[in-house]
C-alpha cells in the first residue's frame, strides 16, 4: 500500500520539474484514498476492518459527494476508491462519474470478484487511471481458505474482460502463510497479462488493534527469499543497502530527528468509511470527521506531524537494520499507546534484510541466527 | 464563435492549474496534462459557449485590468490569440 502510494506520488510529482519541486517541500494533499464502504463480498482472515465489515453503515452518496467536492477543492488529484469492496456500492457507477468529472485522476481499489457491467460501460467513455487488484492466491482452495470464497474463477474471468478492454490495470497481494505456496503461480498469471505484479508482507493489525492479522505473517527468511525473485523488490532492497542510518550520529549532535521516516499529512490523506480524514492508513486513530469540521481545517491540524521529534527512548535511532525496517510508529502508537514502542516482529525482518542485503549473508544463516535468538 | 470540449475540467494544484480531460486515463507516457497558470484559467473561465474572439478579448481585457493603450491591447490580444490557439489545438475549444 505505502509503495503503491509512492508510485502514485511519484506520477504525479513527473509532471513537471517546476511542480516537482514545489510540491516535495510544500504540503499539498495530492493522493486521497477513499473507502466508499466497510462491506465486503469477500470474508477476508487478514482484514483490517474486522467486525467493522458487517457491523458499520455505509456513507450516503451525497456524504460522498459533498467530500469529493472538498478534496477537489483541495487540490487532490488523484483519488483511489476503495472498501471493503467499492465494487458492492449499488451506485458506483454514479460516484465514480462523478469522481472523474470533478477532474480527479481516479484509481480503484477492487478485489476483482464482480465489476459490475455499467463500470465497464464508464470505463470506454472515462478511462481509470488504474485499476489495482488484489489477488488472494491461484486456486479456488486458497481462496476459500483466505477469503472464505472459492471465487478464483471470477477473478481470471476479470482480469480477461479488463485485458480485452484494454484497461490499466494490475495486481497485488498480501503474501501470507496461507498463499505463499502460490507465489510463483500468482507471478506467472501477471505475466500472462503483461501487468505489473506488486506483493507485501507485513500484516497490519486491525483498526482495533486486535493482533490475529500479524499470525498470518510469512518467516523473514521466506520473505528475502520472494524479494530476492522479485526484480522491482530487489531494486528497492539493494538501493536501502546502500543506506547507513545517519541518525544516531545526528542525534548525538542535537540535530532534529524525525520520529516518521515516512511523510504523513504532507501528501496524502485518507478518507474512512466514517467520513473521517486521516493522514494514513495507519494513522486512523487521530482522524477527525469532516462532518464536523471542514477538510482543510482537518489537514490543517496533521501540519505537525511531520515535525514530530524521536526521542531518545527511540530504539529505532541507533538501529543499524533501521532503513530496512517498516515499522509504523502510528500503528504502534495504536497497539500500545506509544508512538516510538517497537514490534519484535516486524524488528525480525529488518534485522534479516539488513542481514542479507547489508551483510550480505546467506539466507542458511540467517534463518540459523533467526532461530537461535527463539 | 468558440465551445468548450466539455470533457475538460479546469483544476486548481497547487501551484498550477490543469485541464484534465476526463476520457483520458494518463497512466501512460502519451498522454500529457495541459498545465498552465493564473492567467490560463482566467482565460479558460473567460471562455463562455458562443463567444466571439473579440467578446472574449473584452471580457478577459475587462477582468485583468483598467489599462485601455492601445500598445498593452494589442499586446493582450496577441497573448490570448496564441493561447487559443494552443486550446484548439488540444481540441479543448472548437471554432464554430
Amino acid at each position: 500500500m505505502e509503495e503503491y502510494e509512492n508510485e502514485l506520488l511519484e506520477k504525479v510529482l513527473q509532471i513537471d520539474e517546476y511542480n516537482n519541486e514545489i510540491w516535495k517541500h510544500n504540503r499539498q494533499p495530492l493522493v486521497a484514498t477513499f473507502e466508499l464502504t466497510p462491506h465486503c463480498n469477500l470474508n477476508c482472515i487478514h482484514c483490517y476492518l474486522g467486525s467493522h465489515r458487517v457491523t458499520d453503515d455505509d456513507l450516503s452518496f451525497v456524504q460522498i459527494t459533498n467530500i469529493l467536492d472538498q478534496l477537489a477543492e483541495a487540490g487532490v488529484l488523484h483519488l483511489a476508491l476503495t472498501g471493503g469492496e467499492c465494487t458492492i456500492r449499488k451506485d458506483l457507477p454514479d460516484v465514480y462519474e462523478y469522481a472523474k468529472k470533478k477532474g480527479f485522476l481516479v484509481t480503484i481499489f477492487t478485489n476483482g470478484v464482480h465489476i459490475p457491467e455499467k463500470m465497464y460501460q464508464l470505463f470506454k467513455k472515462y478511462p481509470p487511471f488504474y485499476i489495482d487488484i488484489s489477488l488472494y492466491g491461484a486456486s479456488e482452495e486458497t481462496y476459500e481458505t483466505i477469503t472464505g470464497k472459492r471465487v478464483f474463477g471470477n477473478v481470471l474471468q476479470t482480469f480477461d474482460r479488463l485485458y480485452e478492454e484494454g484497461i490499466v490495470f494490475g495486481i497485488k497481494t498480501p503474501i501470507m502463510k496461507q498463499n505463499q505456496q502460490d507465489y510463483e503461480a500468482m507471478c506467472k498469471i501477471a505475466e500472462r497479462y503483461s501487468i505489473p505484479y506488486r506483493t507485501g508482507y507485513v500484516m497490519l493489525s486491525t483498526i482495533d488493534a486486535e493482533d490475529y492479522p500479524i499470525e498470518f505473517m510469512i518467516s523473514a527468511t521466506k520473505m528475502i527469499e520472494i524479494e530476492v525473485g522479485d526484480s522491482v523488490m530487489t531494486e528497492i532492497g539493494f538501493k536501502d543497502a546502500d543506506i547507513n542510518n545517519p541518525w544516531g550520529e545526528r542525534f548525538k549532535n542535537g540535530e532534529f530527528v524525525p520520529l516518521f521516516i515516512c511523510n504523513p499529512g504532507v501528501n496524502d490523506v485518507i478518507v474512512d468509511f466514517k467520513g473521517n480524514i486521516c493522514p494514513c492508513a495507519g494513522y486512523r486513530h487521530i482522524g477527525k470527521n469532516i462532518f464536523e469540521s471542514s477538510f482543510k481545517v482537518i489537514w490543517d491540524s496533521f501540519a505537525y506531524l511531520k515535525k514530530i521529534p524521536a526521542t531518545k527512548a527511540n530504539k529505532c535511532i541507533h538501529c543499524e537494520s533501521r532503513f530496512f525496517c517498516r515499522v509504523c510508529p502510528a500503528e504502534q502508537e495504536l497497539k500500545t499507546g506509544n508512538l516510538e514502542s517497537v514490534s519484535p516482529e516486524i524488528c525480525k525482518f529488518a534485522h534479516a534484510k539488513k542481514m542479507y542485503y547489508k551483510d550480505q549473508m546467506s539466507l542458511d544463516n540467517i534463518l540459523e541466527i533467526i532461530n537461535r535468538k527463539k | 464563435m468558440y465551445k468548450k470540449n466539455s470533457n475538460i475540467v479546469l483544476r486548481k494544484i497547487y501551484p498550477s492549474y490543469f485541464l484534465v480531460d476526463i476520457t483520458k486515463c494518463y497512466n501512460n507516457t502519451k498522454q500529457k496534462m495541459f498545465i498552465t497558470d493564473e492567467v490560463g484559467a482566467e482565460i479558460w473561465n473567460t471562455i463562455n459557449c458562443g463567444d466571439s474572439f473579440e467578446q472574449v478579448f473584452d471580457k478577459f481585457l475587462e477582468k485583468i485590468t483598467d489599462e485601455k493603450t492601445a500598445d498593452f491591447k494589442d499586446c493582450v490580444k496577441t497573448d490570448l490569440q496564441e493561447f487559443i490557439q494552443r486550446l484548439s489545438e488540444q481540441e479543448y475549444i472548437y471554432e464554430v
